[in-house]
């Protein structure tokens, strides 16, 4: 096997509060990403995704007690200082973040923040920069960009600020990017082209992307390999047309039969997950997804399962894959009734 | 389960509506200077009729600034309309006195977007629940009571009326903002993004809940929505907004299937399909540019700067809303019929 780009091993997340035992929102999370793939991180609110990959760059703060190792190109970035860091930031892992309102510094033009990151890696001075800026802003399909590299954020739509945003990803043409739900912001034809330039500009500067988002229809669209997660697990992983062909696990099977679909038989009832996700606070004792789970059994309540190989390239976390029915039977049941 | 059959049928399309809007217009004054003196106007609404008849659902879909919310509260009249009228069984809202427009409201009420600002932090479920009771004039104890009733019947328990907004879960206090909007037993409900701020998981939760209560409340639903996949699932007909305008309206199978505005055919392909095969398999259209502000909308036919098969008459005449078979009507000037795609026009 070739060597990976980043190898995740056995991240945890937790967060201190003054008396409070710590609150565990990444639970041991294995990964890797291959040069120039794209593996897509599913999950809601609250299972850990974004978590995941802010505390590898560092940018969680000092509450966060953060375990295990994540090896980037021979590096590992959990043992880096905040100085270190910073020559990876921007340079060789880009970030692209969810609201394109407040990632930018509003009293700073588009330009400047986006020739800013050229210049702190050391890769042009500022008359360079500001000239590179423009044709990032042209690559990325800003019109009129030489105008616009001297405009502040608020003069941005939202699209257009998220395009910029990708500009500023790609300056330095980085070997990994992290999109955290780059267009949950934005409206759907909107969406449509931010994703057509995000990938086009990943093809473009050869980058691995990391896309963490909650919109399955997102990642059927762009993704390699996805890993679904719930309460700061991984539950499955898999490429994307096993993921969605053969789900095997009970969590990923509830939020695709949750979503009412464009496509889909339209008298369907939809067959929601019941219950609520759990607070991180008060994770259940054995497998996370079990109070809510069709098919939990007596030792599910007691100890949760481990990733389990269930054919090339997939891997799921339960203990009844046995017991559960073929998908393709449950996607014909739904369609008969 | 016998209601695969479709909920409307013709006898109901022509009936008496339960609500009817008639050339609705709502546009905010823009105010600058020293003096505050109207500099503009942001056309939210742009002269909006439509029909929606008992037990039926209408869907609005549109995206951000095309005056869906907007339309939805000038209908309840949460915001004064600039023009037009609208009747709720046969009665003109638009002209009723403050004290009437109050009766009025005992048929028409609202769930909100957003479950985290729509509840009062500091009242007990079992008084945000009951409160519309208690203003209508039921005395405390009743009204209690009865909240207790709604509160079972959206799935919570009676006790957590007991509790605080913060308690719950975002799906939890979703459910409270209907209960609250169920208690008065009203005809229309206007359900403003009701599961757009919900985990998908949540989500069908709450349009499942959405569904028994119609069928066992008999109720009528006005559902304002961006998706257009929780629209498809839960509507009889479905109208599509672009700022400020209607562009299409349709029953539900035909406004998938044969949809003949170019911008409903583009919002369709834009819309990611959770299945991979589909979608390499897909033509979508990605519409270019931006939506233009409602404040300065471009001429003729508003949709044309960013439509693909536009033409120099589109920019001179604004289209009008066109029957193009009964129950579809469209406002285009090229509408795509007889199974044109706009994908293969734009090649």
């Amino acid at each position: 096997m070739s060597k990976r780009l980043l190898e995740v091993q056995d991240l945890t997340v937790g967060f201190k509060a003054k008396k409070k035992p710590v609150a565990h929102a990444v639970r041991g999370m294995s990964y890797g990403v291959e040069r120039g793939e794209t593996l897509a991180i599913v999950g809601e609110s609250g299972s850990g995704k974004s978590v995941g990959a802010l505390a590898m760059l560092g940018l969680l703060g000092r509450s966060a007690e953060i375990g295990g190792s994540a090896m980037f190109d021979g590096v590992d970035l959990l043992t880096l200082k905040q100085k270190e860091l910073r020559t990876y930031r921007g340079r060789r892992i880009a970030m692209i973040f969810q609201d394109p309102m407040t990632a930018f510094h509003p009293a700073f033009t588009i330009g400047n923040q986006i020739a800013e990151t050229i210049i702190v890696h050391g890769l042009g001075n500022k008359k360079e920069a500001m000239t590179r800026a423009a044709d990032l802003l042209e690559m990325v399909g800003v019109p009129e960009p030489g105008t616009r590299v001297d405009q502040y954020p608020h003069e941005f739509s939202g699209g257009m600020r998220q395009r910029a945003m990708v500009a500023m990803a790609i300056a330095n043409k980085p070997d990994l990017l992290i999109a955290d739900e780059p267009t949950t912001a934005l409206d759907v034809t909107i969406q449509a082209q931010v994703m057509e330039v995000l990938a086009e500009m990943q093809r473009e500067v050869d980058a691995a992307m990391i896309l963490i988002t909650h919109d399955l229809g997102v990642v059927a669209n762009v993704a390699d390999r996805v890993q679904v997660m719930y309460g700061g697990r991984i539950v499955e992983r898999s490429t994307v047309k096993t993921l969605f062909q053969q789900p095997r696990n009970p969590y990923t099977r509830g939020l695709l039969t949750s979503l009412p679909r464009l496509d889909g038989s339209r008298e369907d009832r939809l067959d929601p997950i019941k219950g609520s996700p759990p607070s991180i606070l008060a994770m259940p004792k054995g497998c996370a997804f079990e109070p809510r789970c069709p098919f939990a059994t007596e030792i599910c309540k007691e100890t949760g399962a481990e990733l389990e190989e269930l054919w090339l390239d997939h891997e799921s976390r339960c203990h009844n894959h046995a017991a559960m029915p073929e998908w393709t039977d449950v996607i014909d049941t739904k369609v008969a009734t | 389960m016998t209601d695969t059959a479709p909920r409307t049928n013709l006898d109901k399309a022509t009936g008496t509506p339960l609500l009817q809007v008639d050339d609705l217009v709502t546009h905010f004054p823009i105010r600058a200077g020293l003096l505050k003196r109207t500099v503009g106007w942001v056309q939210a609404v742009n002269g909006v009729s439509l029909r929606v008849q008992p037990n039926e659902t209408v869907g609005i879909v549109g995206e951000s600034g095309c005056g869906k919310t907007t339309l939805g509260r000038s209908i309840l009249r949460l915001i004064e309309p600039t023009s037009g009228k609208v009747y709720i069984k046969g009665e003109e809202v638009t002209a009723a006195s403050n004290s009437r427009l109050r009766e009025l409201r005992r048929d028409m009420q609202m769930v909100f977007q957003d479950p985290y600002a729509s509840l009062n932090p500091r009242m007990p479920i079992h008084d945000i629940v009951s409160e519309p009771l208690q203003i209508h004039g039921t005395p405390k104890s009743e009204a209690r009571e009865k909240a207790g009733e709604y509160l079972a019947a959206v799935g919570l328990l009676p006790e957590h009326g007991n509790r605080y907004p913060h308690e719950f879960s975002g799906g939890q206090r979703q459910r409270v903002g209907i209960a609250r909007a169920l208690t008065l037993e009203p005809d229309l409900i206007v359900l403003d993004e009701p599961v757009s701020a919900l985990d998908v998981s949540i989500q069908a939760q709450v349009i499942n809940l959405l569904e028994d209560l119609q069928d066992r409340f008999d109720l009528t639903y006005l559902f304002i929505a961006h998706d257009l996949s929780v629209v498809r699932h839960i509507s009889d007909r479905v109208v599509v907004m672009y700022l400020g305008n209607v562009v299409e309206i349709a029953d539900r199978d035909t406004l998938y299937d044969e949809p003949a505005h170019p911008y409903t055919q583009a919002l369709l392909s834009a819309i990611p399909v959770p299945d991979p095969e589909i979608e390499a398999t897909r033509d979508r259209v990605v519409l270019q540019g931006d939506i233009p502000s409602p404040a300065n909308p471009p001429s003729g036919c508003r949709f044309r700067t960013r439509c693909p098969i536009a033409t120099d008459l589109c920019a001179e005449e604004q289209p009008a809303l066109t029957e193009l078979k009964p129950g579809h009507q469209v406002a285009c000037h090229f509408p795509l019929v007889d199974g044109a795609v706009l994908s293969d026009l734009v090649k």
